[in-house]
């Protein structure tokens, strides 16, 4: 007897939540779990193996950096949560080992804090900020260093025209007396020197709050020409103006109180002159003159999870491989609480589902590790 | 009237005229950055050299206060007093110990020239007393004959050196170019390096190229040396935060997985008996899979067959292989097909499923 066979061949389609089971195409899924939609290959994801089974002052990772300091050396390190009286930094050696950066005296009850960071690169130096201590750096010395006289610290950084950049702004640094979160203000260096923020010493460093729109910043990047000051619900674009004096123009897109923005702060993921973020309605991917919706007919399943999101903070990261053996270029979205990682190929432009069992993703980087 | 000063940082490392003459008057200008983190006041000018009297920079652009990252432009005129070559070194005076210069260069018509390449060599910042990477330098014959090469000498040669460079006296043909060689930088001191290379030749004019670098005091601390790369995963751990290390080369996932899906196949209002599940996939490896199929109907418990299908090779040669599961019967107007493996299973690479039914009469009653 003849049985009737259903091919169900790649390139395979993701996750679809968003029609009936019947309305969608034969190789779409209800769920992928652990499995990569990748070279229309449905294919289990890569081995993770052990590296650093345990961190040094037993808090979660924040971010995984790398650079190359002044001397040429290259250099990768670990961001993580606040613990009273140690370091937030630790550089990785071959080993691996986690070695301890130095931290500067603290001020009378200075803080660190246990949001996520951002970082800017800049004259071979890596700023790096999450709210809690002054804005620092790493130059690949043995010591994280304040950012000269900044007035205190911030939640996002990037860079323009040789100004580094503080979004998002606490002044004087979290835990000092009289700190002052500016959640709509936008601070810039001296041009050239990331670590003079005195106006009256460089007339060329300067800020500016934005007191026209309704919502506060939630992240800030650079693509091409102009920085994007994303809000919760909309865009304000930063020109260079090439006059010393006043090296910024501001102009927001939108003034609406709802409308697209990058509602889920740390969800704003920078990739060349592009960028993933997610809005109340989608996720978009943005390359400073597009807006091209992503979520597909996935939607349904992520912002359910977006909607459980608990105890962490939302956020995404741009990740081109899993080292040049693997080429994966994806958007990966982790969301604590359903502990879940929703990861979308560039590729393939599908959504598949990640998860460990040791727990969720705090960051993920491709990095020098010897 | 003060200079002219601009943002960002610019550099010549010479003012070059060529090919003129007679009794007029020439200008030029020369940008002079401020390579150092502190505000400059460029106080003056002194000319020193071999011919510096037959340039002129005048006064009345000074003083000029230049902040870091900025680039003043300063003017400087000759009036060729005749003769095949003039040269001098303009060195800028500062409030500090800052002296930045260069060098003005008046080349009279029908001059042979040999053109050093690059003519202005820039070093990326390097810690004082650490060797710089080798740069590759060459000389050029950019005039109408044959250019006769005496010398290749640098004008303080305290921080950048020629290595390897030509045996003189050489030759270089019209159009040619000398053979390539080096120079290194090994910073003496912390800021900005300068050096002027000169190319000397029989019956020809001098010529030079610029050399730059930033002298630095940074210390590295845990290099890592080789650059190999390695993607992190750093995870909550559930009070024991860890990181990862993802393995390119091995799908042998650690965690279980599955992809699953409810079919209909079709043909709705219609049982359907699955009978088998024939598939390809890549041979990556040993490794295990399961495919579940399930139905459901109202008030009794869910029909469920699994069945654990062996694929790949210890050969593990990417040939595309065919698999079976069966015998998996289970009748349905709807049925759920799982695909999974189980942690540490092997690795999977799917191309395609094929779930294989017969239809088995009409949906009676329904639920």
């Amino acid at each position: 007897m003849t049985f009737q066979p259903q091919v169900i061949r790649g390139p395979f389609q993701g996750v679809v939540s968003d029609t009936p089971f019947t309305e969608a195409p034969p190789n779409a899924f209800d769920d992928v779990l652990n499995f990569f939609v990748r070279k229309g290959r449905m294919q289990s994801r890569p081995q993770l193996g052990a590296y650093l089974p345990t961190l040094p002052n037993g808090q979660p990772v924040r971010y995984i950096g790398k650079f190359k300091d002044a001397n040429g050396n290259l250099h990768s390190f670990l961001l993580t949560n606040y613990s009273a009286g140690q370091t937030p930094a630790y550089m990785l050696t071959a080993g691996p080992v986690a070695n301890a950066l130095a931290i500067p005296g603290l001020t009378a009850g200075q803080q660190g804090s246990n949001q996520l960071f951002t970082d800017a690169h800049i004259q071979n130096q890596i700023y790096f900020a999450n709210g809690g201590y002054p804005l620092s750096y790493l130059d690949g010395s043995n010591a994280i260093q304040f950012a000269g006289d900044t007035p205190g610290t911030c939640n996002f950084l990037a860079v323009n025209v040789s100004h580094l950049i503080q979004a998002y702004c606490t002044e004087p640094a979290t835990g000092i007396s009289g700190s002052t979160v500016f959640p709509r203000r936008v601070r810039w260096s001296a041009s050239g020197n990331p670590q003079e923020w005195n106006t009256a010493t460089d007339f060329t460093a300067g800020s500016n709050d934005l007191l026209d729109v309704p919502d506060d910043i939630t992240g800030i990047n650079t693509l091409g020409y102009p920085s994007y000051v994303w809000r919760s619900n909309g865009i304000t674009v930063m020109y260079p103006t090439g006059q010393g004096l006043s090296p910024f123009q501001f102009y927001n897109y939108s003034l609406a109180p709802d409308g697209v923005g990058n509602f889920f702060p740390y969800s704003l993921a920078t990739y060349t002159n592009w960028c993933v973020f997610v809005a109340q309605d989608n996720i978009y991917r943005f390359d400073g003159s597009n807006m091209t919706p992503i979520g597909g007919m996935t939607k349904k399943k992520i912002y359910a999870d977006l909607a459980a999101n608990s105890s962490d903070q939302v956020w995404g990261r741009i990740v081109p491989n899993f080292t040049l053996g693997y080429d994966f270029l994806c958007y990966m979205l982790t969301i604590p609480g359903p502990n879940v990682t929703w990861i979308y190929t560039f590729d393939d432009g599908q959504w598949v589902r990640f998860s460990s069992s040791s727990g969720y993703l705090t960051a993920v980087r491709t990095v020098y590790t010897n | 009237m003060p200079a002219t000063v601009i943002n960002g940082l610019f550099s010549d490392g010479i003012i070059l005229w060529q090919s003129v003459g007679g009794p007029a008057t020439f200008d030029g200008f020369a940008c002079v950055p401020n390579t150092t983190n502190q505000t400059q006041t460029f106080t003056g000018a002194t000319l020193s050299g071999s011919n510096p009297g037959d340039f002129t920079v005048p006064a009345g652009q000074f003083p000029v206060t230049v902040n870091p990252n900025q680039t003043a432009l300063i003017h400087v005129s000759v009036t060729p007093p005749g003769g095949v070559s003039h040269i001098a070194l303009v060195t800028i005076n500062t409030n500090t110990v800052f002296a930045p210069n260069f060098q003005v260069t008046f080349n009279q018509f029908g001059t042979q020239y040999g053109q050093p390449m690059p003519s202005i060599l820039g070093f990326p910042t390097t810690k004082v007393g650490q060797v710089s990477t080798f740069a590759n330098y060459q000389i050029f014959n950019t005039g109408n004959a044959i250019l006769y090469v005496t010398n290749i000498t640098l004008t303080t040669g305290t921080d950048f050196f020629i290595v390897g460079a030509p045996i003189v006296p050489f030759n270089i043909p019209i159009g040619g170019s000398s053979a390539v060689f080096t120079i290194q930088f090994i910073p003496t001191v912390v800021g900005a390096r300068n050096d002027i290379l000169t190319v000397t030749g029989t019956g020809v004019a001098d010529s030079s190229g610029s050399l730059t670098g930033i002298g630095s005091t940074l210390q590295s601390a845990f290099n890592l040396t080789g650059g190999t790369q390695g993607s992190l995963f750093a995870l909550s751990g559930g009070g024991n935060p860890l990181i990862l290390l993802a393995n390119p080369n091995s799908l042998n996932t650690e965690e279980p997985g599955s992809f699953v899906r409810l079919h209909d196949w079709q043909m709705p209002n219609y049982e359907k008996k699955l009978m088998r599940i024939r598939g390809h996939y890549e041979d990556l490896g040993p490794a295990t899979i399961s495919f579940k199929a399930r139905s459901r109907r109202i008030g009794e418990p869910d029909d469920v067959i699994q069945v654990p299908v062996v694929i790949g090779t210890a050969f593990a040669d990417g040939w595309l292989r065919e698999f079976t599961s069966e015998p998996c019967p289970l009748s349905g107007e709807l049925i759920q097909l799982t695909c999974s493996r189980a942690a540490n299973s092997g690795p999977v690479s799917i191309i395609d499923y094929i779930p294989e039914f017969e239809p088995a009469g009409e949906v009676i009653g329904g639920t």
